[in-house]
């Protein structure tokens, strides 16, 4: 199922011309289909030593800080965040895969109220996004990229945004070796 | 423009929906379990993993570089 979001995902940012994410959904959805069928030799298993709460909070604001200040959309910009997908992808790609065996109806109930708002969102994305592009009218029919960008524009907010964008990354890392680590304090 | 009071309401209302689902995960006794919770339990598997990181990953992408 992972796969198959990530492939369609892949084919949507083909539709809207931006053929680079396209191939890096559909690379790494077609890495994780060939990893669940066991096509892949399985990784050895490593539990990486992630900042806790505090330390990513003091990692997170200076990094964001000096991201910030770079001109947005530019080079340096992207070769960041490029290594910064790297480093990620490979600590998930690495970190332990463990089978989820039960989920407790709490946890199901929260995974389809989140599955739904989550679906709620991207097809209303999408479809604003196929009528603007229909009405040549973005400014009438924004997309939520379109409604953020000013904001994103304004140095305070793109620092607020990116610290917490960050700081996200380093807690989805730290939630997924929640069952293997030493330290199990909340991010 | 009305078009786009609407599109904007809508994008409001889910959104306060996702921080209405929150503040009642929180609540005592309650039939939801954090979104964290959750999230340390689904990303113990890699596929779930990769593909979540992915997303964040391409959030900050989209509007930090993509021009």
């Amino acid at each position: 199922m992972a796969a198959l979001i990530l492939l369609i995902a892949g084919a949507f940012h083909f539709y809207r011309g931006v053929p680079s994410e396209g191939c890096v959904f559909c690379a790494v959805g077609l890495l994780v289909a060939a990893d669940s069928a066991g096509l892949l030799p399985r990784p050895r298993p490593t539990t990486f030593l992630l900042p806790n709460a505090p330390l990513a909070l003091g990692l997170a604001v200076p990094a964001a800080a000096g991201l910030t200040w770079l001109p947005p959309h530019g080079a340096l910009d992207a070769v960041i965040l490029g290594i910064l997908g790297v480093v990620a992808l490979g600590i998930g790609w690495w970190q332990p895969d463990v089978a989820i065996t039960t989920l407790t109806p709490p946890h199901r109930r929260t995974a389809w109220l989140w599955t739904v708002l989550a679906l709620a969102l991207c097809v209303w994305e999408l479809g604003v996004y196929l009528i603007a592009a229909e009405q040549g009218d973005e400014f009438g029919y924004p997309t939520l990229s379109a409604l953020l960008e000013p904001a994103i524009l304004i140095p305070d907010v793109r620092w607020g945004l990116l610290t917490g964008w960050l700081i996200l990354g380093f807690a989805l890392l730290r939630w997924s070796q929640h069952s293997t680590s030493a330290d199990r304090a909340t991010p | 423009m009305i078009g786009r009071v609407v599109i904007i309401a809508v994008f409001a209302a889910v959104g306060g929906l996702m921080v209405a689902a929150t503040g009642l995960a929180h609540r005592p006794g309650s039939r939801l379990v954090p979104l964290g919770t959750l999230l340390a339990t689904i990303l113990q598997r890699r596929s779930v993993r990769i593909a979540i990181l992915l997303f964040w990953w391409w959030a900050g992408w989209h509007f930090l570089v993509e021009p």
